[in-house]
């Protein structure tokens, strides 16, 4: 296996910016923010702890993907994983933290007897950026097998060989 | 074998084409939506846009709510601007309810009215001369042929025991 420096150092790179620096900024936070966040309906730790776990998946696909040679079935299922996974950050981003949500993000609580929420509709966005995310996977499956027809590779049943 | 290389080396030009197209109009969407959403925010709920105004009949107890508005819109799409007012007995029945929509093109303002009325009936059967039951107000925003937009839902539980019960 060849060692992809430039991998190793965006995916060092994402885990600092990502993971550590937000966890490290959780610390740093003073309790009156996580009280004032709470009262709003907004779960800072969660939401921090979330991004922070998104860093580690991310510079792991990266990390993956500047180890595994270009014309492999391997390198297209990266591809393809890589590609839901910045759908998934799209809705997490789109959601507000809750990609369960297609993109309807809420906010907002109970408190006092009086409740409050508003709800950001931009699932619109959610759908397009589905297509968009559709459209890349087919386009990485047509380059893939242009690319192995060009190399002259051969796929027998029940496994592949390239020649 | 060939013509198969060319027609695919075609189809992910056009592939190609499509993606960055659509990439571009999402973003361009999302900015101009988003900007369309807040300038249409500042524009209802900025000053004095709105006016509130509750009044009761001493003879009846009938009450009547009144909300006047005159939104403007600052953004770059049109926009509907919805509202809706009710009041909720105890039980968290609907004792009445009101909504009104607008629609406002860019750099336009509309007047808005939307009124509640509660009958001296209503009041009495729902103790609601004491506060009694919720106000619930809904105001939203859309824009982008309502795909896009804003909902603010507000419950206000008054007294009595259970509060509004929604």
């Amino acid at each position: 296996m060849r060692v992809n420096v430039k991998s190793i150092i965006k995916a060092l790179l994402i885990l600092i910016f990502l993971t550590v620096l937000p966890l490290y900024g959780l610390q740093l936070m003073p309790g009156e923010f996580f009280k004032l966040f709470t009262m709003q309906g907004f779960d800072i730790a969660g939401l921090v702890n979330k991004i922070a776990l998104i860093g580690v998946v991310m510079a792991a696909l990266v990390l993956l993907r500047g180890h595994v040679q270009k014309p492999s079935g391997t390198h297209l299922a990266l591809a393809t994983v890589w590609k839901v996974f910045l759908l998934y950050i799209v809705f997490f981003a789109l959601g507000l933290g809750r990609p369960e949500t297609l993109g309807l993000a809420v906010l907002g609580g109970e408190a006092g007897g009086a409740s409050n929420l508003v709800i950001f509709d931009l699932r619109l966005f959610g759908a397009l950026a589905t297509v968009i995310v559709a459209l890349m996977i087919i386009r990485s499956v047509i380059e893939f097998r242009q690319i192995k027809s060009k190399l002259g590779v051969q796929e027998p049943e029940g496994g592949e060989r390239t020649q | 074998m060939v013509a198969e290389n060319v027609k695919a080396v075609r189809t992910l030009r056009v592939l190609r084409f499509a993606i960055i197209g659509l990439i571009v109009l999402t973003l361009v969407l999302l900015a101009v939506s988003l900007y369309t959403l807040f300038m249409g925010l500042t524009g209802a709920v900025g000053g004095d846009t709105f006016k509130l105004s509750v009044k009761i009949d001493e003879a009846t107890g009938a009450i009547l709510f009144r909300l006047d508005g005159n939104p403007r819109n600052g953004g770059l799409l049109s926009i509907k601007i919805t509202f809706e007012v009710a009041v909720l007995s105890l039980e968290g029945q609907y004792v009445a309810r009101n909504s009104t929509a607008v629609y406002i093109e860019p750099g336009a303002r509309k007047p808005l009215t939307l009124t509640l009325f509660i009958s001296q009936e209503d009041v009495q059967r729902y103790n609601l001369q004491e506060l009694r039951g919720s106000f619930e107000y809904k105001f939203g925003i859309t824009t982008l042929w309502d795909l896009v937009g804003i909902l603010q839902v507000v419950k206000i539980k008054g007294g009595g025991e259970g509060g509004g019960g929604t």
